[in-house]
């Protein structure tokens, strides 16, 4: 939390820990086991936790990071990593501005958000199409 | 108002928007709906099918605020998608259209989508004196709510004056100001309070009555999702609250550590709003987190309700009024299971009794 001082200069003040991160991995470990043993996919909404950045820092470093890191470039971009434990992922949603607008922890094989949508693919070879089409017509036009 | 017949997937289509990018954003807010971030996907889905929805706006007693809450949310996101795909059929203020041909437009869209638009009204309406105090095109506001009531299929009523009549209602009320739903007994209506109400909770409520119909409504019928919780359920400082660990005056030693600002007048326990987990200002901060209680300005009454200092274990205000019980149901949550789910949260309402101020610990 940045406050201002009587000569303006930014001071930041860190907000102390509260136990939140540790009060997360107990809910992670048991949702890791509940998937492990039914598939059943688990997501914690970091966003709405009373959480303190310093308890986001807490369980940002607790958790590490693992093998994968995807950056999603769509409105905004997103960032989702696979933490250093296999099936959590992490999972930050920016605005183009890079505001964080959301900020998930999923416990899953693969996000949801990674999968290509059915009629987005549909709509993907419809446009191959027109593509073609438009070639076509540019030779005979030659 | 292009065609009524097209749905949100083929809009998203044109704008080139991916149906990845419209999960990203239905995550965001499925958040701030407080819907189980599961069900996201499922909300994409659904959203992407809905039709373009006629809406009327009418604006009473009120300085214009709602709108510009509504018009100021910044996010390219879902909000302002939602907002762009409904059709806004009579807004006066955003409308190109004035005088007569406003009101055409007006008794048009009721006459087109008689029985099918959804009428949003901010404002209070005055009722002393033949409702003189507020008219528009010659007719009284009473007048106007009645006759596009009449044919709406739901009224959400925006902004603390439409839903429980605000400001204009503060003593004396001068105007002899009242609510939408104390004149309108026959329709379905949602309040959305605050002055004014965060933007996305107004869209975000738009966006739930297109996709999944009406939301599940409190006592006061607003929107549980949004307004289930209190301010201190959510708050950040709650943990300092949790420990005892307040601040004594503004800026003394607690209150530069970030320590709950209940003995300052925070009205955070009785208020219940998204502020602490939606923040305003494109999520900037919210008033808690520059430092001043929260006033609460979405709760019934709350400028009449004692000084905006004044602790609410002094006794301002009838402490009926206030809603105790969500401390109950708040202290109940647990903490990494505070992600809400709703059926759990009202379990934990059923099994926990209310607490009371004392209990509380509150001084006297």
């Amino acid at each position: 939390m940045a406050v201002m001082n009587p000569l303006n200069l930014e001071i930041e003040i860190a907000e102390p820990k509260t136990g939140m991160a540790k009060a997360v991995l107990n809910e992670l470990i048991e949702q890791l086991q509940i998937f492990a043993d039914t598939g059943k996919q688990h997501i914690i909404d970091l966003t709405s936790l009373p959480m303190t950045s310093s308890d986001k820092h807490e369980l940002e470093s607790l958790l590490g990071t693992g093998e994968i890191n995807i950056t999603l470039s769509t409105i905004g971009e997103s960032q989702i990593n696979e933490t250093a434990f296999s099936g959590i992922w992490w999972i930050k949603h920016y605005t183009p501005d890079r505001k964080l607008i959301s900020e998930l922890i999923e416990i899953t094989d693969v996000p949801a958000i990674i999968k290509s949508h059915p009629d987005d693919i549909k709509h993907a070879a419809n446009e191959i199409k027109n593509i073609i089409n438009n070639d076509e017509q540019e030779i005979r036009y030659e | 108002m292009s065609n009524n017949k097209q749905v949100l997937a083929s809009e998203l289509q044109r704008h080139g928007i991916s149906r990845r990018t419209f999960l990203k954003f239905c995550t965001s807010m499925a958040s701030v709906m407080a819907l189980s971030p599961a069900d996201a996907a499922q909300m994409a889905e659904k959203l992407a099918t809905i039709k373009r929805q006629s809406v009327i706006w009418l604006s009473f007693q009120e300085c214009t605020g709602c709108t510009e809450s509504i018009t100021r949310s910044h996010k390219p996101s879902l909000e302002s998608l939602i907002f762009d795909f409904i059709s806004l059929d009579y807004h006066h203020t955003l409308q190109a259209a004035s005088g007569s041909a406003a009101e055409a437009a007006r008794e048009q869209a009721m006459h087109d989508n008689k029985g099918k638009y959804i009428l949003v009204v901010d404002g209070s309406i005055p009722l002393k004196d033949g409702g003189v105090y507020s008219t528009i095109a010659g007719m009284t506001n009473l007048d106007m709510l009645q006759q596009v009531a009449k044919d709406a299929a739901a009224i959400v009523a925006v902004g603390t004056c439409a839903t429980f009549g605000g400001l204009p209602k503060a003593s004396p009320n001068p105007t002899g100001a009242v609510s939408v739903s104390d004149i309108i007994h026959d329709k379905p209506i949602i309040n959305i309070p605050g002055c004014p109400p965060i933007p996305v909770v107004m869209t975000g409520v738009l966006a739930h009555v297109l996709t999944f119909g009406i939301p599940e409504l409190d006592s006061l019928k607003r929107p549980k999702a949004f307004f289930g919780d209190s301010i201190h359920d959510r708050c950040y400082r709650r943990p300092f609250y949790d420990r005892g660990q307040f601040a004594k005056s503004f800026d003394d030693a607690g209150a530069r550590k970030g320590w709950c600002l209940y003995e300052l007048g925070c009205k955070g326990p009785t208020t219940h709003n998204a502020c602490a987990t939606v923040k305003w200002n494109d999520g900037t901060s919210f008033p808690i987190q520059s430092g001043h209680g929260c006033i609460g300005c979405s709760e019934p009454d709350f400028w009449d309700a004692g000084g905006f200092y004044k602790s609410i274990s002094t006794g301002i205000g009838e402490p009926g009024q206030w809603a105790t019980g969500a401390l109950a149901a708040g202290a109940a949550a647990g903490l990494a299971s505070a992600y809400l789910n709703k059926s759990t949260k009202s379990d934990a309402e059923k099994n926990h009794q209310e607490v009371t101020l004392e209990d509380m610990g509150a001084k006297k």
